[in-house]
């Protein structure tokens, strides 16, 4: 498993995001119980401590929730909560480049919608 | 929150001086085999007119001259590369503070002086046995039991040359040129001026000669304890 | 060589101790270790003063570069005299991890290879599980096979066995991923002590017209003009989100480069 490692993105929101990755692809189902900071630790070669923040976050996002001496567990509206927030966030941010883009290299918005679209068709 | 293993003094000085015996055995070694070599060639030759003497204790010491004069150069140039920074470094592979080190080695110090001094005596008498046996010479007034005094007379000069030995090394390696010009001042004034030192050490019974001799030995090892615990511990 | 050190440092984490050459790291985990006494100020490991002490070199395990064993000794017998010494010492994982390198039982410590040394001695200093393990530039001359595995075996084995790892090096990017506080030291004090992830939020890196950068020159801990654009580093708390101005994050490794820096333009200023 690689982490990127140039040192910008701290590595324990990279965790975050590749056990939120996991649920998406329902690897990690609701209710079923997820690595522990340990295993973590050993699956991406890093400090446990590291690897538990990741999972405070999650736990912060409601994502994950614990049981008292059993771990962590998805909870039931995880995959849910990813994908509205990937929708707000992610689709957002990478919307706004591309219109960015579109208006520097003079692209009609029509054109764009055009775009988009056959894309969509898997053209 | 503490420590899960406290560790008392004592058992660190026990581990090390055992430490120091496996790790130093090969010099123990060449100290014995140096004296059997001497004691086999010196009694051959010169030591013959050696009966001059009517007191038997004294013909003993007479006999282990050469033995002794040995030992006490093996032993002091021992104990003078136990106190090299390399054997202080290697001290730094395990658990030790200077004092716990300092002391372990001096321990190791008496326990190798007694083991050469036993050897001395067995190698003196070996090498007598051997002729008895095999050149069949008849040695005159000699007995093959070792006494008491002459044992403990043997051991008490070792013991003070392994004192010696250790201070010169521990000064070594604190200020080389300190040590040599301090030693060269020592003997100087020793010849010249205060060359009754050697009579006051020997001009008495037996008894005396080991008191003095013990006496210089602790106030020896003592500076250089001493000495040792105002140095850091530190590697080269 | 240290001057104004002053630090609390928590048990069981892996801290990683940066800085330059000279910058004092070494004589920091010799003090540490005990092994020197500080001519001023105070160290408490545990309650107890390091110096002289026989706890603390208990539970103490100190590698370094320039760490020797008695001349003669091949490395079983050294393995033996670390268990009479270290209560938790694991031999058969110094055996493993030994037999893993290709270091053989039989051979003797002096006649390793510079490489091989440093593994042995870390292995050494693994093995020994002493509750303080100071490890300085333990990877010197190893190869970079043999490095990534004993990064993870330090990782492995702080995983299995909790304990307090100070690994210093000269280079931050190598530790990174397995440390977890940064403690920087920068001529002989302490210029940063921080989690991992606050240092790599520290610094922002600036990049606009020289004229939109003036105001925080004077905060700057870099600069550098090249051509029209100029660059400037500056703590995040300065940066107030100016939308004209071009920022990026700063690593780790480069937040550690530029606070201890002796140059505030580095190698350009000196081809000007």
């Amino acid at each position: 498993m690689n982490l990127n490692i140039d040192g910008t993105t701290p590595i324990y929101v990279q965790i975050a995001e590749w056990l939120r990755n996991e649920i998406l692809a329902e690897r990690l189902v609701a209710d079923s119980k997820v690595y522990s900071q340990y295993q973590l630790a050993e699956l991406f070669n890093i400090n446990p401590a590291t690897a538990g923040k990741g999972l405070t976050l999650l736990l912060e996002e409601e994502i994950l929730y614990k049981k008292r001496g059993l771990g962590m567990f998805v909870t039931a509206q995880a995959k849910e909560m990813i994908l509205q927030k990937r929708r707000g966030e992610t689709l957002q941010q990478l919307a706004r480049e591309l219109v960015v883009e579109a208006r520097r290299l003079a692209v009609t918005d029509d054109e764009l919608i055009e775009l988009v679209q056959k894309m969509q068709r898997g053209e | 929150m503490m420590y899960s293993n406290n560790v008392s003094i004592w058992k660190n000085i026990v581990s090390q001086v055992k430490w120091k015996l496996g790790a130093h055995n090969s010099a123990v070694l060449t100290i014995v085999i140096i004296q059997l070599i001497i004691a086999a060639i010196a009694n051959h030759g010169s030591m013959r007119g050696s009966g001059l003497n009517n007191m038997q204790v004294t013909e003993y010491i007479y006999s282990l001259d050469s033995v002794m004069m040995v030992s006490v150069v093996a032993v002091a140039a021992t104990c003078i590369a136990l106190s090299s920074k390399r054997t202080q470094s290697d001290n730094l592979a395990i658990p030790t503070t200077r004092l716990t080190a300092s002391i372990s080695t001096i321990l190791f110090i008496w326990i190798i002086t007694f083991i050469t001094t036993v050897t001395a005596i067995v190698s003196q008498n070996l090498v007598q046995v051997v002729k008895i046996l095999v050149l069949d010479l008849d040695i005159i007034g000699r007995t093959l039991v070792p006494s008491v005094t002459v044992f403990f007379v043997f051991y008490f000069i070792l013991l003070c040359a392994g004192a010696v030995g250790y201070f010169i090394g521990v000064m070594f390696s604190l200020s080389k040129i300190v040590t040599i010009l301090s030693g060269v001042l020592f003997i100087v004034y020793l010849a010249k001026v205060e060359q009754n030192i050697f009579i006051w050490l020997l001009d008495e019974s037996y008894g005396m000669f080991m008191l003095k001799i013990l006496l210089i030995a602790i106030v020896f090892y003592a500076l250089a304890l001493f000495v040792n615990n105002r140095q850091e511990v530190r590697r080269g | 060589m240290l001057k104004d050190v002053s630090c609390q440092i928590e048990e069981h984490k892996i801290i990683g101790l940066i800085g330059r050459n000279g910058a004092g790291k070494s004589t920091f985990l010799n003090i540490l270790a005990g092994h020197i006494k500080p001519t001023a100020g105070k160290v408490t490991i545990y309650q107890d003063n390091p110096f002289n002490s026989i706890t603390t070199a208990t539970n103490t395990m100190f590698i370094e570069e320039g760490m020797t064993f008695p001349n003669g000794n091949n490395i079983a017998r050294i393995l033996e005299i670390a268990k009479c010494f270290y209560p938790n010492w694991q031999q058969e994982l110094a055996e493993k991890l030994l037999q893993y390198v290709g270091i053989s039982l039989n051979g003797l410590y002096d006649k390793l290879s510079k490489g091989q040394r440093s593994t042995f001695n870390l292995v050494y200093g693994l093995s020994a599980r002493c509750a303080i393990t100071l490890l300085d530039e333990p990877m010197n001359g190893m190869d970079e096979a043999v490095r990534a595995d004993m990064y993870r075996a330090i990782l492995k084995e702080y995983i299995a066995y909790p304990r307090t790892i100070i690994i210093s090096s000269h280079h931050l990017k190598e530790i990174e991923h397995l440390i977890e506080e940064i403690l920087l030291i920068n001529n002989g004090q302490v210029a940063l002590h921080k989690e991992l992830e606050e240092v790599q939020q520290f610094a922002v890196r600036l990049i606009g017209q020289p004229e939109q950068l003036e105001p925080y020159r004077n905060h700057a801990l870099f600069e550098r003009n090249e051509g029209p654009l100029a660059e400037i580093i500056v703590e995040k708390k300065y940066f107030n989100g100016h939308s004209s101005i071009q920022s990026e994050a700063v690593s780790a490794s480069d937040v550690c480069k530029y606070v201890t820096a002796n140059r505030m333009g580095g190698i350009d200023d000196v081809f000007k």
